[in-house]
């Protein structure tokens, strides 16, 4: 153990002394400061916020990335290079705890270096938030909407399963999708469409929708009712109706009557003791327009119930574990490719393996495309032996870079801090398995691996 | 001697070379100048942000600017808006002096953004956003480019001028309010501003002027932040003002440089404009879109400079049937209205542009001109010029006015013809009329309470005119006295008065 401690604290320095890193940090330093400084927002105090929280910390994790980077990759290229590798595995240390010790130092550096992000873009976050520059509504709002942990609820799904069977055999025995089509391909888009229509309101129509609350906030909490629309028609004229929410005993029911316009984000405070008995929160949206006009919520972001969970604090915090996880799986990446390469190729290594991980989702719509073979595959002529085998070997490498890939992606910790949604422990706890544990884990058994096999005290 | 070689000669060569770049700098802004390369000066005093941007992220400022902008535009897509003034500021600063940003940003948040939220009060926020974004920052690093003028005196005429969105009236009421604490009235009282210290040393060398301070700072106001006070503390800020000598010259020393620094509005240029355009009220929209044409003239020609004179001279001739201003707080009563002292010079403009332009849309426009400035003149009680604009139009369109009178013509133009409206439509639009005349009698305008009057008794004596030698006609379409229809809107009037100001009004000009 005091082995690996003294190549963290050796580890630690080197990443001091590196030029490039300290150029990062003052980086990191100016944008804590400045950054706050020069922000504007949107005029009001939860634009400002929002803005103040997504680039003051991102800039800050976007550097200290780069910066991790950076220093891991020169971890252990740099001693082998300048020979100083001899004096530490001439010593009584296993490769692996050679791994350990620069990516705990490293560590080390993070956490302190994260710890100054968020507190510095707290204490600016407070200071912004005085009550002599806004107004008290404002405050309320901002306490209400984003300086809160709130979990979001999607409402019950429609049972449509039966239906699109029911509307599939009804197109086929009608001939309307040709049977080279597979079956695989056409059910999906039916279901699309029932749900769309499942969420969709005509003029002078009303529709319903049910959300399961499991947890219901204390008293004075209220629940957000957070929507979307779109229209049937191109244009943005505001469109008039009523939200009708609790039991259908009128004193229960809260009615909130509008006017407002599609294609931006509405929210409706909702009292808790709108909530049955029974744990459930019935929402009624009429359409009052005055013209043929069909108000569609988008079946999966359209509609949705956002519930208190707990204080921003706790929230704040768990984003920071979140970034946390993801330098160490950084300086991972780049401990590991600095054993195998220099400086340069490491680093570049490196980049690109974040590339790769951030275009996970792209890689994922590849890896689908060449597995159904495309249109032009499954209902074009066929290319031949030759471009069936590219096509293979295609759809092999990306199913198999995304099946390696894909239990890294997650969404950015920001935001969720930016709409005051909560981030689950478990997401958390998910994270540090996939990204600390095991990720980490498989590059350290890789770098420590090539260490203990490469020859690096060579006569020059 | 080694050491030499490697170190001091090329240090001394990378001397070298800075010394002849720093002395051909100066040679190169003047013949980028003289050449007409770049409008704009260099940038000087400009924000860190900027001068970092321009200087030292080079040809990569525009590669983060289109990221940005890729960003921007997906936000907008998903209806995120609220990074979207702090994404447009970052993208123009990146490129301070590409002009298509600064406008694209600015028409995005004022049009396309603004028209999202229902909230006039929000909407109004963005629309700033957009005059702010062209005026505070496109124009500060692109003083000549003529485009950017246009497009921000197009915020105004149309954006707060016009009523095509629906917010128009609470933009044009926000708008009037700012202003209206910066001038008190309808504008700057020139000759004051002229004789007031721009600088802060000169304010502070006015006798008393420590003395005023002292007691203002002591009242928790600080005048050299220049922004005012919390609406309900202004009274106390010009109270304390008002009983010092210095206090006038305190207060248009604060007025001079929110004028300047903050709207960017030169006295002397207003003052230009309203000698050659008339009295503007600079609470209205139009006088600003005039404002911000005119100062783009100089640097405009071609299809610039057509664009920007048209604007002018709609704006004044808005400005006239548009232009006034009537703000009543005890009453909540915000009334954007004519003109009538501009007509002269929305008359000069629009035969200036006839002249120009002699075309059948031209004379269009000039024949419904003439009809809607004489419905604003005999409205306000302003016969004789009503009557000189109905000499002009049988004069150039003898056709139009037929063989019809002035009053018969005046109503007709409100009203069609008044034997198609039947007996209960003529009432109901001489009780309107006469309603109008008693509100506006409360409020104080008393020539639009003639105006209205007159129209309203002349309306009656021209539909009863043929009834009264026929009984039977009388009988079955005839109207009720003309005194007890006036009885009856003065009820309605008075009902609807919250302050005695107002009552008072009403019965002094009753009597």
């Amino acid at each position: 153990m005091n082995g690996i401690l003294a190549i963290a604290l050796i580890s630690v320095r080197n990443a001091i002394r590196s030029k490039i890193v300290m150029v990062l940090l003052a980086f990191l330093l100016i944008t804590l400061i400045g950054l706050p400084l020069t922000l504007q927002g949107d005029g009001t105090l939860p634009g400002h916020v929002r803005v103040l929280i997504r680039y003051t910390l991102g800039l800050a994790t976007l550097i200290l990335s780069i910066a991790t980077v950076w220093a891991s990759c020169a971890a252990i290229s740099t001693e082998i290079r300048d020979r100083q590798i001899q004096l530490v595995v001439s010593k009584p240390v296993r490769a692996s705890q050679i791994w350990l010790g620069k990516w705990l130092g490293l560590m080390a550096i993070n956490v302190l270096f994260l710890m100054l992000c968020f507190v510095s873009t707290y204490a600016a976050l407070r200071g912004t938030t005085t009550p002599d520059r806004w107004s008290d509504t404002e405050i309320e709002q901002l306490h209400t909407e984003i300086l809160v942990a709130q979990y979001k609820l999607a409402p019950q799904p429609r049972d449509v399963r039966e239906e699109v069977q029911r509307q599939y055999r009804a197109a086929r025995a009608r001939g309307e999708w040709p049977e080279e089509i597979p079956t695989q391909e056409v059910l999906p888009r039916i279901e699309r469409a029932l749900r769309t229509q499942a969420n969709s309101v005509p003029a002078g129509s009303s529709n319903r929708w049910v959300f399961n609350v499991p947890h219901p906030p204390p008293d004075d909490r209220p629940l957000i009712l957070r929507y979307r629309f779109s229209l049937s028609v191109m244009d943005l004229d505001p469109v008039s109706g009523s939200w009708t929410i609790g039991s259908l005993q009128a004193s229960h029911r809260q009615v909130e009557t509008f006017e407002q316009p599609p294609r931006t984000w509405h929210s409706v405070a909702i009292s808790p003791d709108r909530i049955e008995d029974d744990g459930t929160l019935t929402v009624e949206f009429a359409n009052h327009a005055d013209r043929t006009v069909t108000v569609i919520f988008q079946p999966d972001e359209g509609l949705h119930l956002m519930v208190y969970a707990g204080g921003f604090l706790m929230n704040y915090f768990r984003a920071g574990l979140l970034i946390l996880f993801h330098l160490s799986f950084l300086a991972a990446v780049g401990v590991t490719a600095g054993a195998y390469f220099s400086i340069p190729v490491a680093a570049m290594t490196s980049f690109y393996a974040l590339l790769l991980i951030n275009a996970a989702r792209f890689i994922g719509r590849i890896a689908e495309g060449t597995a159904s073979g495309g249109h032009g595959h499954a209902h074009g002529p066929h290319g031949g032996w030759f471009q069936d085998a590219i096509h293979l070997t295609s759809h092999l490498v990306h199913r198999g870079l995304y099946a390696v890939i894909r239990p890294l992606e997650s969404a950015n910790p920001l935001d969720y801090l930016v709409v005051g949604e909560w981030i689950p422990w478990t997401e958390v706890g998910y994270m540090f398995g996939v990204k600390v544990v095991l990720y980490s884990g498989i590059l350290m058994v890789l770098g420590a691996w090539h260490m203990a096999r490469k020859e690096v005290a060579l006569p020059s | 001697m080694n050491r030499i070689v490697t170190v001091f000669l090329p240090c001394a060569l990378g001397l070298a070379l800075l010394w002849g770049a720093g002395t051909l700098h100066a040679p190169l802004l003047e013949a980028r100048r003289v050449h007409d390369l770049d409008h704009a000066e260099p940038l000087e005093n400009a924000p860190p942000l900027v001068v970092f941007s321009t200087v030292a992220l080079g040809g990569f400022s525009g590669i983060i600017a289109d990221i940005l902008w890729v960003r921007a535009a997906q936000l907008q897509m998903d209806g995120q808006y609220f990074e979207l003034v702090q994404l447009a500021d970052w993208i123009t600063k990146l490129q301070p002096r590409f002009p298509e940003g600064w406008i694209y940003h600015a028409w995005n948040l004022s049009y396309n953004v603004s028209v999202m939220f229902p909230r006039p009060e929000d909407r109004w926020r963005w629309v700033r956003h957009g005059i702010e974004l062209l005026r505070d920052g496109g124009l500060r690093y692109n003083p000549a480019h003529p485009t950017l003028h246009r497009e921000l005196g197009w915020l105004f005429q149309h954006k707060l001028g016009a009523s095509m969105d629906q917010a128009h009236m609470f933009y044009k009421l926000a708008w009037a309010l700012e202003m209206e604490r910066i001038f008190d009235g309808r504008g700057p009282d020139y000759a004051a501003l002229a004789q007031t210290p721009t600088s802060r040393t000169a304010v502070l060398q006015v006798p008393g002027m420590s003395e005023l301070l002292a007691q203002l700072r002591e009242e928790g106001f600080e005048p050299f932040t220049y922004r005012w006070p919390e609406t309900h503390r202004i009274p106390v800020m010009r109270n304390i003002m008002r009983d010092h000598e210095a206090g006038s010259v305190l207060l248009n020393h604060i007025r001079l440089r929110m004028m300047v620094d903050r709207y960017r509005l030169i006295p002397s240029r207003m003052q230009e404009i309203e000698a050659e355009h008339g009295p503007l009220d600079w609470r209205l929209p139009q006088a600003h879109a005039i404002y911000w044409a005119w100062s783009g003239l100089p640097h405009a020609d071609g299809f610039e400079e057509q664009m920007m004179s048209r604007m002018i001279f709609h704006s004044v001739s808005e400005a006239f049937q548009q232009g006034g201003f009537f703000y009543d707080p005890d009453e909540e009563l915000f009334i954007p209205g004519p003109n009538p002292d501009l007509l002269p010079y929305a008359m000069r403009a629009l035969e200036e542009a006839l002249e120009e332009f002699d075309d059948d849309a031209m004379r269009a426009a000039h024949m419904n001109f003439l009809n809607n400035a004489m419905i604003i003149m005999y409205t306000h009680h302003r016969i004789d010029e009503a009557r000189n604009l109905f000499d002009l139009l049988h004069t150039h369109y003898p056709a139009e006015a037929e063989d019809r009178g002035f009053d018969q013509y005046v109503i007709e133009l409100f009203t069609d013809r008044l034997d198609q409206l039947g007996p209960q439509g003529v009432s109901a639009m001489i009780d309107e009329w006469l309603h109008q005349s008693h509100f506006w009698l409360a409020l104080g305008d008393t020539d639009r309470a003639a105006g209205y009057d007159r129209l309203a008794r002349q309306t009656w004596r021209l539909y009863m005119e043929p009834r009264l030698h026929d009984p039977d006609l009388r009988e079955r379409t005839g109207l009720p006295p003309i005194s007890d229809i006036r009885r009856r809107a003065l009820e309605r009037v008075r009902e609807s008065l919250t302050t005695q100001t107002a009552r008072d009004r009403l019965r002094n000009g009753m009597e």
